[in-house]
């Protein structure tokens, strides 16, 4: 154990012991004593040693201070010292005479942490000193724990402590967790450097000591992010008033979030707590016009749905939770099923039927996403198998492509050794990419949309006016089938005819040579419509909701195995 | 003359310096740097300036450089002087000159006796 003596000798040689002492012979005696172990740095009085302290900031573990001498005397001194913030950490050990109980006393109530009588002992000297050197690096230690060296607030953990003190002592008073972070930090650190970072760290931070007050409590939790505890009865003054917080923190280009989470219940762990402030301040997060938000049930049930979606998606997989079910397509010129989209469905043991408009932001969020495309790339090809082996007609199935897998540089690979190991066409394989893969990374999805249809896929850019679309996305992505969110058909109804924007999409797209598909076509009117602009393709519940494999497969039989009337069949979607 | 015998001469505390300076040569090296020490010159051009504070403080000091090197006789003298004079603003107090002479003194037997063993130590 330890480390070896010389080293250790090195180390306690290292540090710094002052010794102010105005007479010669006394200091020199003093400096022989401790330079067996210390570097000793020595002055003649109170200002010599102040002006010493200053030219060696933070690098003095301990001072030996003689109280009787011209100049400055000891105790003027020690007023200067416990008053100087860089400076009152000092252990200061006071040299007196005799034994005086009275001379102790009066250097303690000065603010010396010890004395030592004249004449000098030098063990017990060297012992005094080691141990209160010792204390006061301990110490700090535990200040540092305590307080964030930044803006001087708690620390995340001493907070927790704090609040748990306070909600102890003061059971009667309702208290809030309100927390704050920043909007896009990162963004600002990069853009006007750390430096700037940190000024607006430490606005945010007086901010918060002036709205908290006197018996508030503040934190950094750590970056960007901090924690407040105040009564519930200050908070109405700045939930009603929106803009109030973010002109506390007189920073441009600076926007906060606030959560607040009201404890209604102590004996949640105050670190849960205020992981639901800040569940409620990221849930804004991007909103213009919001700038706080208060953690309640609504926010608590979904948060908890999440967090058992989320736990339980890995099991699912693995014990076959996921179905693929297939929305019908249907060609609008002869009203005849012409294709299909495979969807995931999730029929979850105890939560039930899950939506996908639940489940698939979330998967999208942690990556999981792509685990389940894979699972329902492979299924549907192992369904296409089976029906080239049962005589099925060779409708197309289309699979969706999330962004996540555009990123993957292997996918074309992927999907092609798929098709081959089920002796697939890749023809009938649609492959769905949303529109947005395009905003985020217009280069990669171009390279991937040429290198999928090299390999004979066909691809459907699906969402098209759901976001951002693009004119150019149409020019420089080279696809084969246009689908239009179902937003587009259900604000196109409430529009005259000739106004129709759509009637120009579908325009735009034959004259690009794609094809389109409509989705979410749910009414007579809607499909009229489409009809009349000249859509090709059609999905949605006006002809039929995503079906379990089995009915859709009767369906198909119904309507394709038999002769059709109108004896046109469309090439398939 | 040893160190030992000038601590006799001077009427100091060998054993109680031996114990702190746990050397002849360390207490030898110390003990005649007093014959350098201003605190008594000090103390006797304030006492005769009538500057009591000035007084107060260089007779603190000089009780505690002989506290430091065991001059028990002189450490004695010195600090009834201190205490006389402590707290004092002002006139020096009466008895302040005789308790000074007392000082002056013990301060002459110790610093005779220390010439002289440097005397010897020289030859």
């Amino acid at each position: 154990m330890g480390m070896p003596g010389r080293e250790k000798l090195r180390k306690m040689q290292n540090k710094r012991v002052l010794v102010v002492e105005d007479n010669a012979l006394n200091r020199e005696l003093l400096c022989h004593i401790l330079s067996q172990k210390y570097q000793v740095l020595e002055a003649e009085n109170g200002a010599q040693a102040l002006e010493i302290l200053r030219a060696h900031p933070g690098d003095i573990s301990l001072i030996f201070l003689d109280v009787v001498m011209p100049v400055m005397d000891g105790y003027t001194f020690l007023a200067h010292l416990r008053t100087d913030s860089s400076l009152s950490f000092i252990p200061v050990i006071i040299t007196t005479q005799g034994n005086s109980e009275e001379d102790e006393l009066n250097a303690l109530s000065h603010g010396a942490t010890d004395f030592v009588p004249k004449p000098y002992r030098p063990k017990i000297i060297l012992h005094r000193a080691a141990n209160l050197i010792e204390l006061q690096e301990n110490a700090a230690m535990v200040n540092q724990f305590k307080y964030d060296r930044l803006t001087g607030l708690y620390s995340r953990e001493y907070f927790y402590q704090k609040v748990a003190e306070r909600l102890a002592e003061d059971p009667d008073t309702p208290y809030a967790i309100v927390c704050s972070n920043v909007e896009n930090f990162k963004v600002y650190n990069d853009i006007f450097g750390t430096k700037a970072g940190d000024r607006v760290l430490k606005n945010i931070a007086e901010a918060g000591r002036a709205l908290t007050g006197e018996d508030g409590l503040c934190a950094r939790y750590g970056a960007d992010r901090f924690l407040y505890l105040q009564k519930q009865e200050s908070l109405s003054s700045y939930l009603r008033q929106d803009s109030f917080l973010n002109k506390l923190v007189n920073v441009k280009d600076i926007s906060l979030k606030w959560g607040v989470y009201k404890i209604t219940a102590p004996s949640v762990p105050v670190e849960k707590m205020c992981d639901r402030a800040f569940l409620v301040a990221d849930s804004i997060k991007g909103r213009y016009n919001q700038t706080v938000a208060v953690y309640d049930d609504v926010l608590r049930d979904k948060l908890l749905r999440e967090q058992a979606i989320t736990e339980s998606m890995e099991t699912a997989l693995a014990e076959g939770q996921f179905a693929v079910y297939l929305q019908p397509k249907y060609w609008l010129k002869g009203s005849t099923l012409s294709g299909a989209e495979a969807l995931a469905r999730w029929i979850h043991p105890e939560l039930g039927f899950l939506s996908p408009a639940e489940f698939i932001p979330l998967f999208e969020k942690n990556g999981f996403i792509t685990r389940l495309d894979r699972f329902v790339w492979e299924q549907t090809c192992k369904l296409l198998r089976r029906w080239r082996q049962e005589g099925y007609p060779a409708i197309p199935v289309s699979v969706n492509v999330s962004r996540a897998d555009v990123y993957q540089d292997d996918l074309p690979e992927t999907l092609t050794n798929l098709v081959e190991r089920y002796g697939i066409e890749p023809q009938q394989f649609h492959l769905e990419l949303t529109e947005s893969a395009y905003t985020e990374n217009p280069n990669q999805i171009i390279t991937m949309v040429d290198e999928l249809r090299r390999r004979g896929f066909v691809i459907e850019m699906d969402d098209f006016g759901s976001g951002y679309s693009s004119l150019n996305m149409l020019s420089q992505v080279h696809f084969d089938i246009l689908k239009l969110d179902m937003k587009f058909i259900q604000t196109e109804t409430a529009k005259p005819g000739e106004m129709s924007i759509m009637r120009f999409v579908v325009n735009l797209a034959k004259w690009l040579n794609l094809s389109t598909v409509a989705e979410g076509a749910e009414t007579k009117a809607q499909v009229e419509r489409l009809q009349d602009v000249g859509c090709d393709y059609a999905q949605g519940y006006y002809f039929s909701r995503p079906l379990p494999i089995p009915e859709f497969e009767a369906l198909l039989k119904k309507e394709r195995m038999l002769p059709h009337p109108q004896g046109e069949t469309p090439v398939g979607v | 003359m040893t160190i030992q015998q000038c601590y006799q001469q001077l009427c100091g505390d060998y054993t109680d310096v031996l114990r702190r300076l746990p050397s002849d040569a360390l207490v030898e090296r110390f003990s005649v740097k007093f014959l350098e020490d201003d605190s008594f010159p000090n103390l006797a051009q304030a006492m005769a300036q009538g500057d009591c504070e000035a007084a107060f403080r260089a007779a603190h000091t000089l009780k505690g450089v002989s506290a430091n090197l065991g001059f028990s006789q002189l450490r004695a003298s010195a600090s009834q002087l201190t205490e006389l004079l402590r707290g004092v603003t002002g006139e020096i107090p009466s008895g302040a000159a005789e308790l000074m002479n007392r000082v002056r003194r013990d301060y002459r037997m110790t610093t005779d006796a220390l010439r002289a063993f440097q005397a010897e130590r020289s030859e």
